[in-house]
């Protein structure tokens, strides 16, 4: 009985254990209507700035936080410290920068919603009215 | 909500009877102003961040090898011109700082200063170059440029992108490379799921040697190049092919060598002599195993030997553990050729032959993100033929005993960090 409490508990206080996956997210007002994982992976490795013949901007999570390994992991396959030596090669040989980082999860609901050339992306439980799902990864 | 902004909202609520005099504005008109303001602010913040970036590298290293006995006149066998039998904390030790500024949209400039512990930690601009967007795709560099010869060259000082503590000598050791000041333009396309980075470059550097009795500059010029980076899934390729006019005064060695100008001269003595640098490799990296393989080339016509090297690496990641194994070799034709171009040509090309193989095991942990500690063995074997009797990468026989039969060994600890 107290497992089946301690069980009810912890997944009530962690939504994060129910929903694994990451949501790719953009505004609603964003002309991008999809994407698969290949090119998501793609725009998030070149930091591109166009995709599909539209202008964008990647945001990524801050260095550290769970959301972002979990999303790189599920992207990409990398982990935080191989895609730390991905980066470190491009920066330091000028070959580009990474995307853009964005405070918290707040933030990135926000400033998705604010931008219709955005592309970010957040847990299920920071899914809100004004965003678009363009892909759920595993 | 910044300073500034919570200094505003009083002033907002302060002035709002006198708005609502002039025109009755909401409390929803008031905070949409708010926000308004809020968000000036914060762009105000990120385009100043975003503008200026600094990022940095730094190596810890500690080396040394395990043969003892004495070169002819006395001093230690040394690998690599540098590593002795002694442990060395600057050998490997550096540390780098880069600066990159964006002035618009499509243009930056980038600043990379080096201070390596070899060189007394005297600061050296590795990189100083403004590139320019010609369109999403198309960038275009000028400036001051690391090499890109082979497939690690342009990041070879920041020791966190690679498993090793330092590259592998039979390929990075056999050619110097370091900067050039010039021209590059790279093209970034995609064909189906392959990926691809085309880059063409052209400018000017010297190298110095030391490979001779006394130091001298190769004088490169003339120099263009090509390179294509193309990655499918976990599989990244590499190729690239550098041609350049070497030109190569020796006559200033009259003095060490006690040889006569006239001997010195050409063809000794190179005049544009026709270069080239090339070099093909393959990686694979699944995120748990990577495997590594490159052959690098460098002929120069004339005296000087065709040198090749390359390696094959593999490891695997447990967690933050990554032990690897790597086997690599170099080796240099046309010294025999050398001997039609007179007696001094030809003791200069036997001075700049070499002929190595080893094996290196390694092991890298992840201390965390951004930190690594590497410990690694690096075996020598196999510098003598019948044709060649060298000491690999290490003091070359002729001024020091053979070492093979000492086995050769050199370890290497050090501490990279990316930040």
């Amino acid at each position: 009985m107290l497992k089946k409490v301690c069980a009810v508990f912890l997944v009530l206080c962690c939504p994060a254990l129910l929903s694994a996956g990451m949501l790719v997210i953009v505004a609603e007002s964003s002309p991008l209507a999809q994407m698969d994982r290949h090119e998501v992976r793609q725009l998030y490795m070149d930091n591109a700035s166009r995709f599909g013949g539209y202008t964008v901007t990647v945001l990524d999570m801050p260095e550290g936080s769970q959301q972002r390994e979990r999303f790189y992991e599920g992207a990409t396959g990398k982990s935080a410290s191989q895609l730390k030596s991905y980066w470190a090669r491009m920066i330091f040989t000028g070959q580009g920068m990474p995307p853009r980082q964005v405070k918290n999860a707040r933030d990135m609901v926000q400033q998705v919603k604010q931008n219709p050339g955005a592309v970010g992306y957040v847990q299920e439980s920071d899914l809100q009215e004004g965003l678009r799902v363009l892909l759920r990864l595993p | 909500m910044t300073t500034t902004t919570r200094m505003l909202v009083p002033a907002v609520l302060l002035l709002a009877p006198v708005v609502q005099a002039q025109s009755p504005a909401s409390l929803e008109d008031m905070e949409r102003r708010l926000e308004q303001l809020e968000m000036q602010q914060y762009e105000k913040q990120n385009n100043w961040s975003d503008r200026l970036s600094v990022n940095g590298f730094m190596t810890y290293g500690v080396t040394r090898h395990d043969v003892h006995v004495r070169a002819n006149n006395g001093d230690p066998i040394d690998y690599i011109d540098r590593t002795t039998d002694e442990i060395s904390h600057r050998e490997l030790s550096r540390a780098g700082i880069q600066f990159n500024a964006t002035i618009s949209d499509e243009t930056s400039a980038t600043v990379q200063v080096l201070a390596r512990g070899r060189d007394d930690y005297d600061a050296q601009v590795q990189w100083a170059y403004l590139s320019h967007d010609l369109s999403p795709s198309v960038t275009v560099r000028a400036g001051r440029m690391v090499l890109p010869f082979f497939m690690h060259t342009q990041y070879n000082n920041v020791g966190y992108t690679y498993h090793w503590a330092t590259l592998p000598g039979e390929a990075y050791d056999v050619v110097p490379f370091d900067t050039m000041e010039g021209v590059d333009l790279s093209w970034n396309l995609n064909t189906g799921p392959v990926s691809h980075r085309l880059n063409v470059y052209g400018g000017a550097t010297d190298v110095p040697s030391f490979s001779l009795p006394a130091p001298v500059v190769y004088e490169v010029s003339e120099l263009t190049g090509i390179n294509l980076t193309s990655q499918w899934r976990d599989w990244t390729s590499w190729l690239s092919y550098s041609h350049a006019e070497v030109t190569l005064d020796l006559t200033d060695l009259a003095g060490p060598t006690g040889l006569p100008v006239a001997a010195l001269e050409a063809p000794v003595s190179l005049d544009e002599a026709q270069t080239y640098i090339s070099s093909v490799g393959l990686q694979y990296d699944n995120g748990a195993m990577v495997l590594m393989a490159e052959r690098t080339q460098l002929g120069i016509e004339g005296w000087f030997p065709t040198k090749w090297g390359g390696y094959v690496s593999a490891g695997y990641r447990f967690g933050p553990w990554m032990p690897h194994v790597t086997w690599g070799a170099a080796n240099a034709h046309g010294v025999s050729e050398a001997q039609s171009e007179g007696p001094v040509a030809a003791n200069f090309s036997a001075a700049n032959q070499v002929r190595s193989k080893s094996w290196t095991l390694g092991l890298r942990y992840e201390l965390e993100v951004g930190v690594a500690v590497k410990l690694e063995a690096q075996r020598f074997y196999d510098m003598s033929n019948d044709k060649i009797m060298t000491n690999g990468l290490f003091t070359p026989q002729g001024s020091a005993p053979s070492i093979e039969e000492e086995e050769p060994t050199v370890f290497r600890l050090t501490v990279d960090a990316a930040f």
